[in-house]
């Protein structure tokens, strides 16, 4: 084949597999929005992941945030003091921790955590004949599989999200409060965070972590069925399941950032 | 009047991995025995009744419908009425047995769990257990595993029994228990599919007449 030609059969693999993920990810809104899906083995693989990406998950998202309060909030907060422009503390601390930082680390966290996992047991499990094994009894891999895990890591995104933004800000201030920085009144800097959030904030951070979290789920989903029936694929799978759902989330985040703030 | 359709048709269906053709109709209460010249055969050979292999060539039929074109959830509601015992891969390892057990009931039925697991209790007992096995499957003795697939089969009302090597590994004693269930099963209209290296040509004397087929050479019909 010529270079011309790798350089074009690439390029409609690409397109193949990005139209593939829109649509499975199209498929999982629309059976998670019918009731009849969430019948009861999916809502306990449902509540077994948010455990595991969720739940399992708040003590490292809370450090990570701990990380980023004393490294952002405090040094915003003491630098803008001493220039006497307290009033930007609120759109500031808004627009780096509220808008980007916090969505962007979590969704990397659970990526990290929990992408690998999914995609690692889910490869497993096909190598073993384990999705066979459901198909035969009529259980849908689809519906079984990939749409819990991806509402669970969308969900569970979400919620560590907000828990980020309030750890990062509460260290934040505590530590400045420590450190005799001069931080205000908690009322003053909650109210000054408070009146520096907007609507498209809102919206921009139930994007950036539900629509991130949906597809590193679908992702390492079918990145895991992908395998056919070697285990040397599972750590592949595990690592192209990792490529794709950061590469998702840097897509996508740029996409609401533009679509929202401009 | 039209008469009812078999609940399982083959009509010269070829599994990938033989040449050879298969054709059977199988109707309420009717066994079919398919004696493999390859093991390898045997879970193709499953998987192509149940629609999980499209035939290489002809069709396969389950209660008169094509698996061949039908949607992922009429094929999925299709299999929920097949009771099948698998001679490879048979646990979803990262559950527990009574789980695997109870499993599909959960989804296609809106049966109390408290039930399921009664009932299965039941047919353990029926099946010569004292209990479904505790823990994961990978901790379970093999001949308990092997009885365990016979309660899940068993769990709910089948319309057909796809059986391959469903004796592997048990006593003669725990063999004559299947036979028996899956006598009454084909006497209550189900039918079943016994897949198998050899099968013991004393089966139809437990179970009841049987059409055998030898899938390894030219063209077989029953």
């Amino acid at each position: 084949m010529s270079f011309i030609g790798r350089i074009g059969g690439a390029a409609i693999r690409r397109w193949r597999e990005h139209r593939d993920l829109i649509a499975s990810a199209a498929v999982a809104v629309a059976l998670a929005l019918r009731p009849r899906t969430w019948r009861r083995p999916i809502r306990a693989v449902l509540a077994r992941q948010i455990l595991f990406t969720g739940v399992d998950a708040i003590p490292f998202v809370a450090m990570v945030a701990a990380v980023i309060g004393l490294a952002i909030v405090l040094q915003t907060q003491a630098q803008l003091a001493r220039l006497g422009q307290t009033a930007y503390v609120g759109p500031i601390l808004v627009a780096v921790v509220i808008r980007e930082a916090g969505p962007l680390l979590v969704n990397f966290v659970i990526i990290m955590r929990s992408g690998t996992a999914i995609a690692s047991e889910l490869s497993t499990m096909q190598v073993n004949g384990e999705i066979r094994v459901l198909d035969a009894q009529g259980l849908d891999p689809f519906p079984y599989l990939a749409l819990p895990r991806a509402a669970g890591v969308a969900v569970s995104v979400f919620c560590l999200t907000i828990l980020f933004v309030l750890v990062s800000f509460a260290v934040g201030y505590a530590a400045g409060v420590m450190m005799e920085a001069p931080m205000g009144t908690v009322t003053m800097f909650v109210e000054g965070v408070a009146k520096a959030i907007l609507p498209a904030d809102i919206l921009n951070v139930v994007a950036k972590t539900l629509i991130p979290g949906l597809l590193t789920g679908i992702i390492c989903t079918a990145e895991g069925l992908g395998v056919h029936r070697a285990l040397t694929e599972v750590p592949k799978a595990a690592s192209r399941g990792v490529v794709r759902s950061v590469a998702a989330l840097f897509f996508v985040s740029v996409i609401v950032s533009l679509v929202t703030y401009l | 009047m039209s008469a009812s359709p078999p609940i399982l048709r083959l009509a010269e269906a070829v599994p990938a991995d033989t040449a050879a053709p298969i054709s059977l109709d199988l109707a309420p209460g009717g066994l079919a025995v398919l004696e493999a010249a390859d093991p390898a055969w045997i879970p193709a050979l499953g998987d192509l009744v149940c629609g999980l292999a499209d035939p290489a060539a002809g069709s396969v039929e389950f209660e008169g419908r094509a698996w061949a074109g039908a949607a992922p959830g009429v094929q999925a509601a299709m299999r929920a009425r097949i009771g099948r015992v698998f001679s490879g891969a048979a646990w979803i390892s990262n559950l527990d047995i009574d789980e695997n057990v109870i499993l599909a009931q959960l989804y296609h039925t809106d049966r109390p769990a408290a039930d399921l697991h009664a009932a299965a209790a039941d047919l353990a007992r029926r099946f010569g257990l004292a209990g479904i096995p505790a823990g994961r499957p990978a901790f379970a003795v093999p001949r308990d595993l092997q009885a365990a697939q016979w309660v899940r089969a068993w769990m709910a009302p089948r319309t057909l029994f796809v059986l391959e090597t469903p004796e592997a590994g048990v006593s003669a004693r725990a063999a004559g228990l299947l036979r028996a269930a899956l006598r009454e099963a084909l006497a209550a209209g189900a039918a079943a599919v016994w897949i198998a290296e050899r099968a013991d040509p004393a089966l139809e004397e437990a179970v009841g007449p049987a059409v055998r087929l030898a899938i390894d050479g030219p063209a077989a019909a029953g």
